[in-house]
């Protein structure tokens, strides 16, 4: 009937005379899938048509005229109809704030419009700003409140999400991951990016406490892919790369380094080696000798589709990573398959399965990070050649355990892991309205980390090679039953959800440990080892037994409520402290929807939103609530007679009223959304309170236990979350559109045992968790301090450090707070634009208020005798000649020199990182219509292109700075195809 | 907006080339060799046509070393026989001698090594033959062997002889070797070097036998063993007055008084006396004990200086009341006195502290000797020399 009046308009308006033009064009979004359905009007026309399966349109419009295209989901579009007859490709700018998206919480799905809670909707398009390495780091700056830190950036390595601070200091800070509804350990790692439909944060205590004892900090939900009924699509994207090392350390060259240790009058033993190489004027550069440009290739397939009865979806994956340095590698192998399907009107099912199979090999990573790989290589003397003259590894280091050039040819750590996750769900509707689902689902875990020391590494190595092996098996499964029912009448609209569900884990674990063994077998034959043991072996289970129910109401689209609540049993706490109750209250009021603001035009959306709830954290570890015997070994063997007994003793004191650590939590927002959504964004507050922190509370040693597990402390978290996404420009052929978002964060230890603190453990009440407590350090004693200086026993060239008591003695009493170790300030800013088929993407990512602790400073920056200091160091070292207040003289003895119990290695850790620099074509429709493709796009990509930083190691997010892995820049390239 | 557009692509390109920037492959120059801990080879053992080692750290196959004579002789560059990671050894030319300074060459860059190259100053002599049997001072000796030259010297030292105390021979060609006339000041065991120029060349032993009354070795011989090859000469004079004591009560331990002993007893005496001297003010520095007397006496025989007198002990002390005639006829008379020996009281416990065995030389033919209070008699004393 439309149609026929549009046709009718249009021949009035063409016998009107009108130099009517017949305008064709096709729709896309911003991934150039063609948009069916869009509306295309003709402005201040009744003419219009709507775009078909294919996103082609064509209409009635003269030369000057604008026409208006509205999307659901899609920021709407206006363009000028220009002359000639050419094919208009309009691309739409999706709505990040759209009200009518569907958004995953837990146990169900809602309308963003109806959400009373705080969830940080994640779309996939902002994965691609982390093309290397796993999903959770490309999710870093996505979303406020969500700190994302890629404290190791081996291949494989993950990244750590912290949500709205750190709420606990012994039971964990991870969030709980939740794939298609099956909690997922260890984060986000074994997913592949282009399986995945998008990714839900709940961050706030009401959206949050329906995971209950498991929700205290925060619960990352993803939902994967699934197929649309009609078209059968295929994807294909293919993407490879290098990586360079970033911010090479410089150290001091052979030449340099033996200058300087003549120069001091030290005894060095220089070995003939090392002589010879000096002679030669070369210099050993071991960040060289043991790094190389790595190399990345990805490889993501998918097929979907089906009918309206059944739709199906099939990703494959493959990730290869060669990291920075040498034989570091990590890759991937990812297999998808989701289907979903209507068996009758009142029945569904559906699967969900995802197997992955992955090998990390793994650098040096001792528990003391001094011979680590990395530290080894930027420490090493530049004077020792790689090889001596007859081609085995030199072994005569002043600092390292073995030639670092041997540690990564020989040093052979593999960790493999097999992880198969699934799930089905059956879906009744016996009635309209209400829905009965029952999601079953598990997951097995096959976890291997073989380890092979090679005697030849050095004097510090078994001589005949050592190897050891941990195996590991978990298994998991649970059950999920929901009963949902939907009542609406008029302005009330009421959903009430209950369930049920229940889980277990198993965890087995072997380790096995050999020395003297083949070194061609290695690992793979310790029966034929000359030395076996220690060995070890244990299992654990645990279970969790859930009810719980949500109640939202929405009156009149004005007023939402939500109450929550679950109740939890879990084995890991005593008999008859087992459940917990974690109930949360929101409401919202949509100021936008009220009669008083429907004349400005310009207000798409105002919400307000408050929220207060408690939430859980069972995260203690199996049995710890009960005694530990300990069995057997070195310490517990005796012997009777000439027969070793094997002897137990208690471990651990049992607490049966252990329990978990709360969290009650406020959350205060505004959600908006002005201009047709142009401008969006949301600002929020929240006061996070944990109590009952886990504590290992000393006691008196008479008891036979040096401390017991106990809940007691307080930990604040304070904080305030600003995004806002704006659509600068919205031209025909030209949007420029960002999307930014900041959030502050102020952790504080409130209480912690009987009002005392932990130095030991730098826990100090009224002050964040990791707070530096150090002596400060006030540069370097000039040659006119010398009487000075001489009361501390110290003289011109050493390190001064305040006598911050005035008793001209330094002690730990000249302790002062120095900062913090965790930023207070994170967030992430986005620039897309897009130019005709061009598109270009500038992601950056910042945090700051925050001190890094650059133990590699310890080495670099003050004289040592065993190993190599930095060029900065050989170029400004305290001389009479030559004063410096940074580089302490090289004197042997000189107190503080290193800056070991000073502020002195503390650097601002504030940093601005342009994470992604990414160009993109997509070839024009005309082109790949041509070989019957949707789209193809070819994309270059430059990641972590620059750092702004006052930070000097390897990398500013680095968790380990003795012993890091190097940081990258990575050039990429790609290809993606959909058909 | 296209210049928008541009100019990102143009920043993008650049950064991307710069990318792979300061990768600083800075070339390497050799430098002079460095070379630590660098030891010579004692000049004794860098023999010529033998190898030695020069230890130290740093240096490296393929060296080249230059020896530059320091002593006017032929320099030279020593093959390389071996690189070790401690040191390096070369071969020394049959024809080196003296001081040479040594230069390392590597790629073309030269260090000097701190120490002197010391090679020995050697003559070689083969086939040699030593003469058998004792010859006499101003007797003929003929050595065999081939290498000898016109004008090369042998020069006669002997553990014998005072320090530094040796007497040179000319050599005459003979068809085998050599001949030569031993100096007349020779006696006892003498090591034969045979000298031209700088170098040297050991040749081995020559046994000098002499006869009691032989003025010989700053006095006369008045006791002989092995065939005249060894013996006791005695000074030809006193020492001190007639009236000396032995020493201070106090004993000095470990004397003997067989032959060959008084030299090891006046030792230890003078050892003993010099704690007594610190300890003691009845004992000044300045008043010395008869062997201490013995120890400092000098006698300067053709411009020879002997300097190694000691007191005899018992048994040496009676050879020579057994030649107190000898001795008279060579106008080296004993006084009539009694004359202490090196040798302490033995008699019981405290003997030794307070007693010294005496020879009476008043007595003609009969042996007196007995031991007799140390510090509270004063007898006479004679010291001797051993060769």
């Amino acid at each position: 009937m439309k149609k026929i009046l549009f046709v009718l308009t249009a021949l009035l308006l063409a016998t009107a005379g009108f130099a009517q033009n017949q305008v064709k064009g096709v729709v896309m979004d911003d991934n150039s899938e063609p948009l069916a359905g869009v509306a295309v009007i003709v402005k201040g026309t009744q003419r219009g048509v709507s775009t078909d399966a294919e996103g082609q349109f064509s209409i009635e419009a003269k030369k000057g005229e604008t026409l208006t295209f509205t999307y659901i989901g899609m920021i709407e579009k206006n363009v000028t109809v220009g002359g000639g007859n050419s094919l208009m490709e309009i691309r739409m700018v999706p709505d990040n704030y759209n009200m009518d998206d569907v958004v995953v919480i837990g146990y169900g799905s809602a309308k963003k419009s109806d959400l009373t809670g705080s969830v940080a909707s994640i779309k996939p398009d902002v994965l691609k700003n982390g093309k290397i390495g796993m999903v959770s780091a490309a999710l870093q700056g996505s979303a406020a409140g969500v700190q994302v830190t890629q404290g190791n950036m081996k291949p494989g390595a993950d990244a750590s999400i912290l949500i709205r601070g750190a709420g606990s200091i012994n039971a964990g800070t991870e969030p709980l991951y939740i794939v298609d509804g099956v909690p997922v350990q260890g984060g986000l790692q074994d997913l592949s990016a282009g399986d995945i439909q998008s990714i839900e944060v709940l961050k706030d205590a009401s959206s949050a406490s329906i995971y209950g004892s498991r929700g205290s900090n925060g619960v990352v939900l993803v939902t994967t892919k699934k197929g649309t009924a009609g078209k059968t699509r295929i994807s294909f994207n293919a993407t490879g790369g290098v990586q360079k090392l970033m911010n090479k350390q410089r150290m001091m060259n052979a030449q340099q380094y033996y200058d300087l240790i003549e120069s001091t009058g030290q005894n060095y033993s220089w070995t003939s080696a090392e002589l010879r190489l000096l002679s030669r004027g070369e210099s050993t550069d071991w960040q060289d000798a043991v790094t190389q440009d790595g190399s990345f290739q990805n490889y993501n397939f998918s097929i979907s589709g089906g009918s309206e009865k059944a739709t199906h979806y099939l990703g494959l994956d493959y990730y290869d990573q060669q990291g920075t340095v040498k034989r570091s590698s990590f890759n991937k192998l990812t297999v998808r398959y989701n289907m979903d399907a209507v068996l009758n009107p009142w029945l569904r099912s559906g699967v969900r399965m995802n197997v992955v199979e992955s090998k990390l090999m793994n650098i040096n990573e001792e528990s003391d990070s001094g011979y680590g790989t990395m530290h080894s290589a930027i420490t090493a003397q530049p004077t020792a050649p790689i090889y001596n003259d007859d081609g085995s590894y030199f072994d005569g280091f002043l600092n390292t355990k073995a030639n670092p050039v041997a540690i990564v040819d020989l040093l052979d750590k593999p960790t493999k892991k097999t992880r198969a996750v699934g799930s089905f769900y059956l879906e009744l509707e016996p009635i309209k309205n209400l829905r009965i689902r029952s999601d079953n689902g598990g997951e097995l875990v096959f976890y291997k980390v073989n380890e092979y020391e090679d005697g030849r590494m050095g004097q510090h190595y078994a001589e005949d090679g050592h190897a050891r092996i941990m195996s590991n098996k978990k298994r998991y499964w649970q059950t999920e039953n929901t009963i949902t029912y939907d009542f609406i009448r008029n302005r009330h609209k009421l959903t009430v959800m209950g369930g049920f569900s229940a889980s277990k884990t198993d965890y087995e674990e072997v380790t096995a440990d050999s020395k003297g063994l083949n070194w061609l077998t290695k690992y793979n034959n310790l029966g034929g080892a000359t030395t076996h043991g220690p060995n070890g072996s244990y299992a654990s289970a645990s279970t969790l037994v859930s009810f719980y129910g949500r109640a939202t109401y929405n009156f009149d689209e004005r007023y939402l409520l939500t109450f929550t609540m679950r109740g939890d049993g879990s084995s890991r706490f005593a008999p008859g402290h087992r459940w917990g109750y974690f109930p949360s209250v929101a409401a919202a009021w949509r100021i936008s929807e009220e009669k008083f603001l429907q004349k400005a035009s310009w207000i798409d959306n105002l919400k307000l939103r408050v929220s207060a709830g408690m939430l859980g954290n069972q995260n203690i570890g199996d049995y710890a609530y009960t005694a530990q015997i300990s069995q057997g070994g070195s310490g517990l063997d005796y012997v009777f007679g000439n027969t070793l007994a094997s002897g137990a003793v208690y471990s651990s004191i049992s607490n049966p009223n252990l329990t978990w650590e709360k969290a009650k939590q406020l959350d205060l927002g505004i959600d908006f959304g002005f201009f047709g959504n142009r401008i969006a964004g949301t600002i929020e507050g929240y006061y996070k309170r944990t109590s009952d922190l886990l504590w290992t509370v000393p006691l008196p040693k008479e008891s036979g236990y040096l401390s017991s597990l106990t809940n007691v402390g307080v930990l604040d978290n304070k904080g305030v979350e600003f995004t806002l996404n704006t659509v600068n420009l919205n031209m025909k052929n030209f949007q420029w559109t960002t999307s930014f978002n900041i959030s502050y964060n102020r952790n504080e230890i409130v209480e912690l045992y009987d009002g005392k603190q932990d130095v030991n453990k730098s826990l100090f009440v009224g002050h964040s968790l990791g707070e530096y407590y150090l002596l400060h350090a006030e540069g370097i004693w000039q040659l006119d301090e010398a009487e000075k200086a001489a009361v501390y026993g110290a003289y011109p060239g050493d390190r001064k450090i305040q006598d911050y008591d005035k008793n001209n003695v330094i002690n730990g009493e000249d302790r002062q707070f120095a900062g913090q170790s965790t930023p207070t300030w994170y967030g992430g800013f986005t620039n897309t634009f897009r130019f005709y088929g061009v598109d270009v993407t500038l992601f950056m990512n910042f945090a700051g208020g925050h001190k890094i602790n650059n133990t590699l400073l310890r080495s670099q920056n003050s004289y040592n005798v065993w190993g190599n200091m930095s060029e900065d160091y050989y170029y400004g070292y305290w001389r009479v000649d030559r004063p410096s207040n940074t580089y302490p003289a090289p004197r042997v003895g000189s107190a503080y020199a290193n800056g070991d119990g000073t502020d002195a290695n503390l650097q601002d850790g504030k940093y601005l990182r342009i994470k992604n620099l990414e160009i993109g074509y997509t070839f024009p429709k005309r082109w790949t219509d041509a070989i019957r493709a949707n789209s193809i796009r070819l994309f270059f990509s430059v990641q972590n292109l620059a750092t702004f930083t006052a930070y000097t190691g390897y990398d500013v997010e680095a968790w380990d700075n003795t012993n890091p892995y190097p940081g990258s820049r990575s050039y990429i390239g790609g290809v993606s195809i959909n058909f | 907006m296209r210049k928008l557009n541009i100019m990102l692509l143009f920043s993008c390109l650049a950064l991307t080339s710069s990318g792979c920037d300061d990768e600083n492959d800075r070339t390497a120059e050799p430098i002079a060799p460095i070379l630590k801990d660098v030891v010579m080879p004692t000049e004794s053992n860098t023999i010529p046509g033998t190898t030695v080692t020069i230890s130290g750290k740093g240096f490296d196959v393929g060296d080249i070393l230059y020896c530059t004579s320091l002593s006017q002789e032929k320099d030279f560059t020593p093959e390389v026989t071996e690189v070790t990671d401690y040191g390096i050894s070369i071969a020394i030319p049959s024809d080196a001698a003296g001081s040479y300074e040594v230069e390392v060459e590597r790629a073309g860059k030269v260090s000097k090594l701190p120490e002197v190259l010391k090679v020995a100053y050697v003559i070689v002599i083969e086939d040699l033959v030593m003469p058998a049997g004792n010859t006499t001072p101003g007797g003929t000796i003929q050595i065999k062997g081939s290498g000898f030259e016109n004008g090369d010297k042998l020069v006669f030292t002997s553990d014998a002889y005072p320090a530094n105390v040796s007497a040179t021979a000319d050599v005459t060609l003979t068809d085998e070797g050599i001949e030569a006339v031993v100096p007349a000041s020779c006696y006892g065991v003498n090591t034969l070097t045979l000298t031209r120029g700088n170098r040297q060349g050991r040749l081995g032993t020559v046994n000098i036998a002499v006869a009691i009354g032989d003025e010989i070795g700053g006095g006369i011989v008045y006791y002989v063993s092995d065939g005249g090859i060894h013996g006791l000469i005695a000074k030809r004079t006193n020492t001190g007055t007639a009236t000396e004591q032995w020493g201070p009560t106090s004993e000095h331990g470990g004397t003997k008084k067989e032959i060959y002993t008084g030299k090891e007893n006046t030792r230890l005496c003078v050892e003993a006396m010099k704690v007594f001297h610190q300890k003691f003010e009845t004992w000044p520095a300045s008043k010395k004990s008869a062997a201490e007397q013995c120890d400092a006496e000098t006698e300067t025989v053709d411009g020879i200086v002997y300097d190694d007198w000691f007191l005899p002990s018992q048994e040496e002390l009676i050879q020579l009341f057994y030649q107190k005639k000898m001795l008279a006829e060579k106008g080296a008379a004993m006084p009539a006195n009694n004359y202490w020996s090196s040798t302490e009281g033995d008699a019981d416990d405290t003997a030794a502290a307070w007693s010294a065995y005496y020879v009476n030389f008043y007595e003609e033919e009969n042996l007196v000797t007995a031991a007799s209070d140390k510090e509270g008699w004063t007898i006479g004393i004679r010291a001797i020399r051993q060769f």
